[in-house]
Parts: C-alpha cells; structure tokens; sequence
C-alpha cells in the first residue's frame, strides 16, 4: 500500500500543476495600472510555491516507493548531517526573504506613496448595506460631515451638514460610482457604522472601512468597462449583498455623467 | 537480518531528573506552577496596557485621572505591606502573616476610595476612555489582591516554610505589578 | 501539597471516570469532548455547504428544528452567519485546541516522561469541566432568543459590541459567546500551567531535555505559547463585555449611526481588537499545529525504523517556530487600516516563521530516506499530514505578502489556506495520534482495514473540496457570504460551490467510518501487546491499558534518546530508551 500511496501524491502534484496551468476559474481581468506588478508577483509567487508543492510531493512519493517494499538489511541509521541542514535552511531562507522583500517593495510603492497631485479624490463610506460614494464638486473640497445629521429618510446617508457652504457642490450616489479612465484617483475610505472592506477585484485591492477613520488610497483604472464592488469585511445579515457598480469611463464620459448627477 | 559487529553504542548517563517519585521537594513544582501563573498574569496586564498605550496614542489629550493623595498612601500601605510578607516569611510569624492580610484589606478599601472620589468627580467606568482603562486595571490588580488574601489567610492555617514562601512570591509579584500600573498611567 | 505518587487508585464510578484527577482519564475525557465537538462542527459545516450550493432550498426537517432561523421554511442568511460563528469556533477551541494538546498530550505526556501523572492533578480535572463548562455556554447560544451571534469566531467590534441594534444574534448571544470564551481561556492557561511544569520538573532518571520525544517538545512548546498568548484574548474578551455591558468605548469609535440611531459612544478603535485577538490569534494556530507535527515526527521515525532526520534541529525549529508565532499577528491586518510600514514588517517576520516550517519538512523527507517503510494506518495519516501541511503552507507564500494579501484578504483563497492546515494537517494529526496510540489506550487495535478505507476516501474527499476553493479564492470570491447569486462575477462561480459543496458532504458522511472504527474497537478490536509497534519511548514499556499510577513501583529509568531505531549492532531494530548500555572501558 506504500507504493499507491505514492502513487496518489504524484497523481495529486501532477493533476494540481494541471489545474492551475489550466486554470478554467481564475483571476478577474485587470483593469489597474498598479495592479500590473501586482499580477506579476502573484503569479511568480504562485510559481515558486507550485514547484515547492509538486517537488515535495514527487519527492514524498518517490521516497515512498523505493524504500516502501520489505528489503533485506536494515534500515539506514543515518540521522545528521550538517551540509545537507544548512544548505536547505539557507536556500529556504533566502527564497522565503526574497519574497518578503521583494513584494514590500511592490507594497511601498503603492501604500506608503500618496496619490499624485492630480488625483481625482472620491470619499467613499460604507454602512449597512449599502456604499455612498461622494465627488467633491467644482470647488474640489468636501463639505464637513456629522454623524448627527444622518437621515436616511431624507436621502443623506453620509450626514452632509448643510451649515458648510463648502459641501453645497458635493455630489453623492449610492451604489455606483464611476472614474474617468487613466487618470489617477484617490479613494477615502470611512464607514457610518460596522466594519466593511471596499473590495473591486479587477482593481487587485481592497481597504477596510473603519468607522472613526478615512483610509486613503490610489489606483489608476485602465480600462473602459462596468464592474462589481463587494464588501469584503463580515457586516451583518446583509453582509453578501452589499454591492455597488463600479465603472469607467472615458473624460468626456464621465463629465457628463458628473453633470448630469449633480443636478440632481 | 546481518548484524554489524560493533559494540553497541555506549552514552554516558548523566543523572537527571527527580526520579517522577514522590517528589524529595514537591514544592519546586508547586513554586515553578506559580511562576508561570505570574507569567499568565502579566501577559494579560501587557496586553490590556498596551490597548492603553495604544489608545493613548490615538487621542493624546485624554488625561481625566488624576494623581492624587489617596494613591501615595495606599501605594505606601502595599510596599509596607510587602515588608510585613517578607517579615512573616522569614520569621515564620503569623503577626505578620496577619499584618500583611489587614494591611492588603486596608490597599483594597483605599482603591475603593479612590472610586468614589472619582465618582464624585463625575468619573465613572463608562465616561471617557481614561477613566475607563483606570476602572478596569487597578479593579482587576483589586480582584488579584483579593485572590491574595485568600492566599494569606490559607497560609496562615498551615505556618509552613514552603507555602510562605509561595504566597511571598505572588503577593510581591503583585507589588510591583501596581508600580508598573501606576508607571503607565500616571506617567 | 499533593504527592502524585503512592496513592490507591480510586474505587467508585465517580472518582474513576467522572471526577477523576488520573491523567489518563482526563485525557480521554478531552479527547471525547473533541469527537463530540467535530461532530458538531462538521454538522454545522454541511449545513453551511447546503446554503451556499443551494440558497433557495427549503428544508422542513430542520425548519422545524430551528423556526426562527429558517422563514418560509429556508435558510436565513443571519443563520447562515450563525453557524459559521459557531462552525469556527467549536472547531478552532473545542476540537483542535483540545484535543491534540489537552487530549493526547495529558494521555502521553506524562508517561513519556516517565512520571506517574501530571503536577497538578486536581487542576487538571479542573481544566477538563472548565473546558466542558464552557463548550456548553456556548451551545446554549443555540437555545436564546436572538440565537448564537452573528459575527464569525473572530467577532469583531464594532459588529460584536454594539448589540442587538447591529443584527440578528448580537444581543445576548455575543455575550454568552464571550463568556465562553473567557472560560475556555482560563481552562488552557491551567492546562498549560501543568504540562510545562510537568516537564521542566517530573522528568524521570536519565530523561534529560534532548532525550525527550518530539511529541513532549511539541507540547511543551504549545503550551508555552498557550500560557502566553490566552491572557490577551482573555483582556480582550473583557474589553469587548466591558464595551457591551457597561458603555465603554474601547473599541467604539465616536459618530456611528447603527440602524438609523447615533451611538453614544466615542474615541476607541476597532483594530486595537484586532491587534489584540490576533496577538493571540496567530500563537493559536501554532498551538493547534505543533502537536500534529511532534506526533508526525514521532510516527516518521517510528515506521521507517529509522531514528528522525536532524533531532536537534526539530527542536530548534519547534521552538523557533513558537517564539516567531508571536511577533506574525499583523499578517492578519494589511487591510485593517493598520500602518503600511507596520504591514511591510509583518510581512518579513512572516515570510521567516516559514523557514522552520519548511525545515520540518525536509527533515521528515529524509527521515523516509533509507528507511524500511511500515504502511500502518497511523503512518498513513502522518504522511498525509505532511502532504496537507506543504500544500497550505505553500499557499502561505502568497497570504504573507500584502501587496498580494490585500486581493486574497477575506476571500476563499484564505479560507482554503486555513483548511488546508488545520482542518486537514491539524486534524490527520489528530487521526494519526488515535491509530497510533489507541491500543495502548484501551488494549485493543483500532481496525488497520477500516483505516485505511477512512484514509483515502478522507484524502480524496477533502483534496477534492479544497484544492478546487483556492479557484473560488483567485476569483475575487468572498467569504461568509451567505449565498454567490447578488453579484455577476459570483453567480458564474455557483458550478463550483456546488461540485466543493458535493465533495464535503460525501467525505463527512465517509467519517461515520471513523466513529465505528473507535467505538467497536473498544469493545472488539483485537487485543494489543504492550508495544505493539515495536516503538522506543516509555509509554511501550508499561502494559496496555496502562495500570493508575503508570509504572507501578518502579520508576523507569532512561539510557537513551528517544529514535533509537534500527541501531547497528542491536538485536532488534528498535531500542527501548529504558535499555541499559553496556558502560564500561571503551
């Protein structure tokens, strides 16, 4: 039975390299500049731990096969040996830290730069169920926010205080938000009550909503197209239907989608 | 099976251990038990001042417990109270054993008086997030205090060397648990 | 104080089984509590599976069971999110926290060490209902109005401490469910109190700290971390009921509007629960997995006749890998809202906690080398363990990276990650353990047959549910949504949560043939000799079943490391450690 059970890991490493070879489900389209380096450190990673996972599987079986069948002597009695020990704890190491440095160089890039100067800046606020999206209108501010003046009856989910003149351009849906393609925009992240996580796959990242605090961060979309926001943090019953549309657009596009938001 | 002819391996023998008998000295066990209760303890401490140094740091300008006579003395009344421990341990005293207890009850009646002076000053458990963390770390150094009571009065039944000692120990460790409360919210 | 030695063994049912102080006993008591606790969560688990392959499915039978959690006679989805809470936790504490450690380790620790039982007896059975007591705090949460809480085993604030205006279950069930936890924490620190003074003070004549086995280092090394990471839960647990019960705000920040009514309370920080559960969190699962890999060493080398490959450097590694789990937490945060550069830190440390691990590894590879492999079912389970310990560790490689993370965080690429170790490693683990050790346990073998059978159908089943989830997880899946059908990216992924859904509940019900397995070897098994598998370390030296005080009145006495196995010029090719050496002039 030594000799099936390794034939069952090689057939295991063998068919598991197939199917993420083949992957017929995988990773969404990508439709952000900074995702680009992202991708491409998934899948080197996803490469290093594929061949990590199919070479000590072959190796497992092939052990198992050789020295699986009854064998007149005895067993090896060879239990140290320095050379082997110290080569595969360094070669482990420098593979694992390798990794670990490289992607945080990828990580500081995007997360310890801030958007550029030119950036587009939409305030986004979770609650439950639902995401509110806010542009700052011509004026580019944002107009001043108390938890106090919430009513969803009225429409202001995000408690818009009237008394700032600075909010009177601020345009806000619900649901939907839209970004001009190719151009940088830079995202606040709040949220009105639970936790919940802005989560775009095609964008390659989510944050965390946090009441008490506006999270930033930056993305550059790339590609003209309507696609899904979901909430990525656990938020209550409605936890699994807390969608929102997420589209780009090209400038001319969006202008006139902003225009035509904010008249009303 | 073909055998090599070697002599078996020889390996000195060096004696270790305390044989899992009746332990000679039963008390080394109950002393390292003890240690690594403390250990529990303070990691629970570390944790919970921590969320304090951390909470701090989130809104600087929190300061609403302030120092005040009642704690000099009841901090005072513990420190003497660690010397009257120590007095009974060596001595093998039960006026000191008895000394140490009421000396703890008398700790235990001054932080409950520091409660109600707070409370006066409108300072309660739920009213700020600095009144908040003093409630529940000097309530539950009060609430291990208390366990050391309990703790005394056992050893003051038996008068033996091994459980004074013991019971020296964790009232000490709780001595200077209270310094290091009081370092890190007052300073 | 209390002599564990030269005491009568008790008479009465009671003393013997119920409120027994024996070790042994105790042992097995935990390890029950952990059948019945995978019972449980396995059950949960279908549930849960049925949901998601079939959200619209009405289910009378269990309608019936559970009225409020099933209008109209389908599976809500807040009790969809009830049973995950529960899922998770009766898993993660009652079945893996328990039984690997408290169960096995309080059976054989002991004995491997040459003693009579533990250092602290009557804390033990303490710790054995503590446990107990707690496992039914929580179930009661089945029972209340309002049901168990909503908010998953790792019950973050602000969901978890606001109450009932947050949701479904968040009223008394969150409390009950801390409650429990705060039980279950004190339990272990009392468990890890006793195992690491058993160790460093109970170790018999010749038993010197590098002839222990790597089971004993395993333990020592899990409970250490236990006794140092439950004391943060337990704060946190007590900051969460403070912030319920009495109004404070240590995790509520300031201008919530939870169900259309603003919160009173101000200035506290939802991470800071983070930081704290996962200061602990991460130590935790070292907790789970380190018995599992003590046992595989211990299984490795005894079924290979070979001794294990690099014994110093296991130790080291176990270690390593114990003291590195706690400075990992933050690999859980990248997307919390926690500091960047904190991440990029998080994200080294955890990348090197990997190298001991991988260690590990080469070092059971080559224990196999050279060896004269015995397919035993328990070394069947150990070579799986190490199968499903590289293939989520693997995975490891990319969760530790948070410029990766932040696609996979909260998604079913973490959940299969997880799975992978503890729901499969921990738990063939666990499965080794019993094969291996429950003749000495009750004198009798389990069937190697039905074994075996239950071994592959289980490896199978749950590579089959769980390599296909890592697809889910690359899809920008979710988790603990309750069902795929509200976005359009995850209505296409339904095929596969059906075949995922099919798999598990073909290899749950294929663990019928475990619970046979046990309860009719008890009773038919085959009866066992005292070292029925020709093994080297001191629980084979003494009968089986063994008598109550172990080793009757003569205290063994140890000559030898632990792996002495196919030695050359030994008669036989496993040496008992209690063997004498022949001393003398060289």
């Amino acid at each position: 039975m030594t000799r099936l059970l390794a034939v069952f890991f090689w057939v295991l490493a063998i068919t598991t390299a197939i199917a993420f070879i083949v992957h017929p489900i995988w990773l969404p389209e990508l439709v952000s500049a900074e995702g680009v380096e992202v991708d491409s450190q998934l899948i080197f990673t996803l490469e290093i731990a594929g061949v990590a996972f199919v070479a000590a599987h072959l190796l497992l079986g092939a052990f198992l096969w050789r020295f699986g069948r009854r064998r007149p002597g005895p067993a090896l009695y060879w239990h140290e040996d320095s050379r082997f020990e110290i080569t595969w704890t360094i070669v482990t190491a420098i593979v694992f830290v390798g990794l670990g440095l490289q992607g945080s160089r990828i990580w500081a890039r995007e997360y310890l730069t801030d958007a550029p100067a030119n950036a587009l800046t939409i305030e986004v606020m979770g609650q439950q169920f639902a995401w509110n999206f806010r542009y700052p209108g011509p004026d580019g501010k944002f107009g001043r926010t108390r938890p106090d003046k919430v009513s969803d009856a009225d429409g202001n989910y995000i408690g818009l205080d009237d008394s700032d003149p600075a909010g009177n351009d601020d345009i806000m849906t619900q649901n939907i938000i839209a970004v001009p393609v190719n151009r940088p925009v830079k995202l606040i992240v709040r949220s009105r009550d639970v936790l919940h996580s802005f989560f775009v796959p095609v964008l390659r990242f989510k944050q965390d909503a946090v009441p008490g605090m506006g999270i930033p961060v930056h993305f550059t979309a790339t590609k003209i197209g309507e696609y899904e926001v979901a909430c990525a943090e656990l938020c209550g019953m409605q936890h699994y239907k807390m969608r929102a549309r997420f589209l780009v657009m090209s400038d001319a596009d969006f202008n006139a989608w902003l225009k035509a938001r904010s008249a009303q | 099976m073909a055998s090599t002819i070697a002599a078996p391996p020889r390996i000195a023998l060096p004696p270790q251990g305390n044989g899992g008998r009746p332990d000679p000295a039963p008390h080394s066990a109950n002393r390292t038990g003890l240690i690594l209760a403390l250990a529990s303890v303070s990691m629970m401490f570390i944790g919970l001042t921590s969320a304090y140094v951390v909470s701090q740091g989130l809104n600087p300008l929190w300061k609403q417990v302030h120092m005040r006579p009642l704690i000099w003395i009841d901090t005072a009344v513990l420190l003497f109270s660690s010397y009257t421990m120590e007095r009974a341990r060596r001595h093998i005293s039960a006026r000191w054993l008895i000394a140490t207890l009421l000396l703890g009850i008398a700790f235990l009646a001054g932080q409950i008086g520091v409660f109600a002076q707070l409370a006066q000053e409108g300072l309660y458990l739920n009213t700020g997030r600095q009144a908040s963390f003093y409630y529940l770390l000097t309530g539950l150094h009060g609430l291990h205090i208390l366990a050391g009571i309990f703790a005394l009065a056992w050893a003051g039944l038996r008068l033996r060397r091994s459980t004074l000692d013991l019971t020296a120990i964790y009232w000490h460790f709780m001595d200077a648990l209270w310094l290091y409360l009081l370092a890190v919210i007052f300073v | 104080m209390q002599h564990t030695a030269v005491h009568a063994a008790p008479r009465s049912f009671i003393r013997r089984y119920i409120f027994s102080t024996d070790h042994k006993v105790i042992g097995i008591q935990y390890i029950l509590l952990g059948l019945f606790s995978a019972i449980l969560g396995t059950t949960l688990s279908m549930m849960m599976r049925m949901r998601l392959a079939w959200p619209n499915l009405a289910t009378p039978f269990l309608a019936h069971l559970f009225p409020t959690g099933f209008p109209g006679g389908v599976m809500s989805p807040e009790f969809y999110l009830s049973l995950l809470t529960l899922h998770g936790t009766i898993m993660v504490f009652f079945l893996l926290t328990t039984v690997p450690l408290s169960g096995f380790g309080n059976y054989i620790l002991p004995i491997q060490l040459g003693a009579r039982d533990m250092a602290f007896p009557v804390l033990n059975m303490l710790s054995f209902w503590a446990t107990f007591a707690g496992l039914m705090v929580l179930l009661s949460t089945l029972f209340i109005q309002g049901g168990p809480p909503i908010s998953g085993w790792t019950a973050y604030p602000p969901l978890s401490a606001l109450g009932q205006i947050a949701g479904p279950g968040e009223g008394k069930g969150q409390t009950i469910w801390i409650i429990s936890i705060a039980i279950f924490c004190l339990a272990s620190l009392l468990t890890a109190l006793n195992f690491i003074t058993t160790t460093l003070n109970m170790r018999t004549r010749g038993m010197s700290l590098m002839r222990m086995p790597l089971t004993v280092w395993a333990w020592f090394t899990a409970a250490t971390v236990a006794l140092l990471a439950f004391p943060v839960l337990l704060g946190g647990a007590i900051l969460l009921l403070l912030d319920r019960l009495a109004g404070t705000s240590f995790f509520l920040a300031a201008g919530m509007v939870v169900s259309g009514k603003l919160v009173p309370n101000s200035g506290g920080s939802p991470i800071l629960w983070q930081h704290l559960f996962w200061f602990f969190g991460h130590p935790e699962v070292y907790i789970i997995i380190l018995p599992g890999m003590g046992i595989t060493s211990h299984i490795i080398s005894t079924f290979s006749r070979k001794p294990i490959f690099a014994y110093r450097a296991m130790v080291i590694a176990t270690f390593s890998i114990g003291f590195i789990g706690f400075i990992v937490w933050g690999h859980h945060m990248f997307a919390s809202g926690m500091s960047p550069l904190a991440g990029m830190v998080f994200s080294v440390l955890t990348l090197t906690v990997g190298v001991p691990s991988a260690i590990k590894v080469f070092n059971w590879l080559a224990t196999l080398w050279g060896g004269q492999i015995r397919c035993t079912a328990s070394m069947m389970y150990a070579l799986g363990f190490v199968s499903f310990f590289v293939s989520g560790g693997v995975t490891g490689l990319l969760l530790a990276q948070p410029a990766i993370d932040v696609y996979f965080h909260d998604t079913y690429f973490v959940v299969a990650h997880f799975h992978m170790i503890m729901g499969l490693a921990a738990v063939f683990g666990i499965f080794a353990a019993l094969q291996f050790w429950f003749p000495k346990m009750f004198g009798r073998y389990m069937s190697e047959g039905l074994g075996k059978l239950h071994f592959w159908i289980t490896i199978i089943g749950v590579y089959s549910i769980f390599i296909p989830m890592h697809f889910l997880g690359m899809a920008g899946a979710p988790r603990r949504y309750a069902q795929f059908t509200e976005f359009t990216y995850l209505a296409k992924l339904q095929p596969l949560a059906v075949h995922i859904s099919w798999a598990a509940f073909i290899t749950g019900a294929a663990q019928l043939i475990l619970l046979f397995n046990i309860f009719w070897s008890m009773r038919f098994g085959k009866k066992a000799p005292a070292n029925p598998w020709q093994a080297t370390t001191l629980e084979w030296v003494i009968p089986s079943p063994p008598p109550h005080d172990n080793f009757g009145d003569v205290d063994p006495v140890v000559y030898r490391g632990p792996y002495e196995f196919s030695v050359p010029g030994a008669p036989e090719d496993f040496t008992l450690q209690t063997e004498p050496t022949t001393g003398g002039a060289d």
